[in-house]
């Protein structure tokens, strides 16, 4: 009986790691884009103009929090701790939300300043490769609002503990990829 | 039910490593571009070393990518993307680059 109930975790979080490579790819494409249309300002502000590396460093320990904070989560739902598990989750929601609230306090700045997506090709792969990452922060946020409910609800059991690995692995990937968005767009851009 | 699901051995240790790891990497890369130690192609490589630094020590610490059983599909899984990522991104970067310097006026 565990032995089937075994088997099905390890295929589902398979299953999700295989998700979580092709994802791995669409920002790789993304980041791809931006070096490539990286100079292409067009005559308006570049990565020097617009970007501050203070913010794209605290962006940057935000999100390691989120990933520390998910993986200790996981690791109390796998030891069957309800509130620890709960509390960690919640912080992790919280964090990511700050950390989204000043991607679009980025975008306002930048769109304050007169400048759109419209304008140049250096403009258009920005603010794709940020637009993309904060939807994949959005929905993340939206599903470890939804899991904390149902482990809330119905306990930990089999379902339970294959979703919130699962929640775990998509924060962790999340935080892997903004250390390169951050290397290559704020770090490099500003250089 | 009570039957651990886990694959690997989680640790706090692990997590709290590879968060100081992680964060110690970060000021890194930070401090390289705020005092101007290195500059152009050198500033490029070595941060992209430390960023994939960074994602290995994140992938080993966080998400136990080395720790599976016996045929590792997921690390294979990943070295197989980097494989073609590597292919994908490179050959973007040289392709339009190449494209961007044909492509220039001949004064």
């Amino acid at each position: 009986m565990s032995g089937a109930h075994q088997e099905d975790y390890e295929k589902t979080l398979f299953g999700f790691w295989v998700y979580l490579i092709t994802d791995f790819m669409l920002f790789g494409s993304l980041i791809a884009v931006y070096i490539v249309l990286d100079t292409n300002t067009f005559g308006g502000p570049s990565a020097k103009d617009l970007f501050n590396i203070p913010f794209a460093l605290i962006q940057s320990l935000l999100m390691l929090s989120v990933a520390f904070a998910s993986g200790m989560g996981s690791l109390k739902a796998h030891e069957r701790n309800l509130r620890s598990t709960l509390s960690y989750f919640l912080i992790a929601a919280f964090i990511s939300s700050v950390f989204l609230v000043r991607i679009f306090q980025e975008f306002g700045h930048v769109q304050s300043l007169g400048f759109s997506w419209k304008d140049s090709g250096f403009l258009s792969a920005y603010y794709s490769l940020n637009g993309i990452f904060g939807l994949h922060v959005i929905l993340g946020l939206i599903w470890t609002v939804l899991c904390l409910i149902f482990v809330y609800i119905k306990g930990f059991h089999d379902v339970s503990l294959k979703r919130i690995s699962c929640l775990k692995m998509f924060w962790q990937f999340l935080n892997i990829v903004w250390v390169f968005v951050f290397a290559i767009v704020y770090l490099l851009g500003v250089c | 039910m009570g039957h651990v699901y886990q694959t690997w051995n989680t640790s706090v240790k692990r997590l709290v490593a590879g968060f100081i790891l992680s964060f110690f990497l970060l000021f890194l890369m930070y401090g390289l571009v705020t005092y101007n130690l290195f500059s152009g192609f050198t500033l490029c490589f070595v941060m992209m070393t430390i960023a994939f630094l960074q994602a290995a020590v994140q992938l080993f610490c966080f998400l136990h990518l080395g720790s599976e059983k016996s045929p590792f599909w997921n690390t294979v899984l990943f070295v197989f993307m980097l494989a073609i990522m590597l292919i994908v991104v490179v050959g973007s970067i040289w392709i339009m680059y190449n494209l961007d310097y044909h492509m220039m006026m001949k004064n």
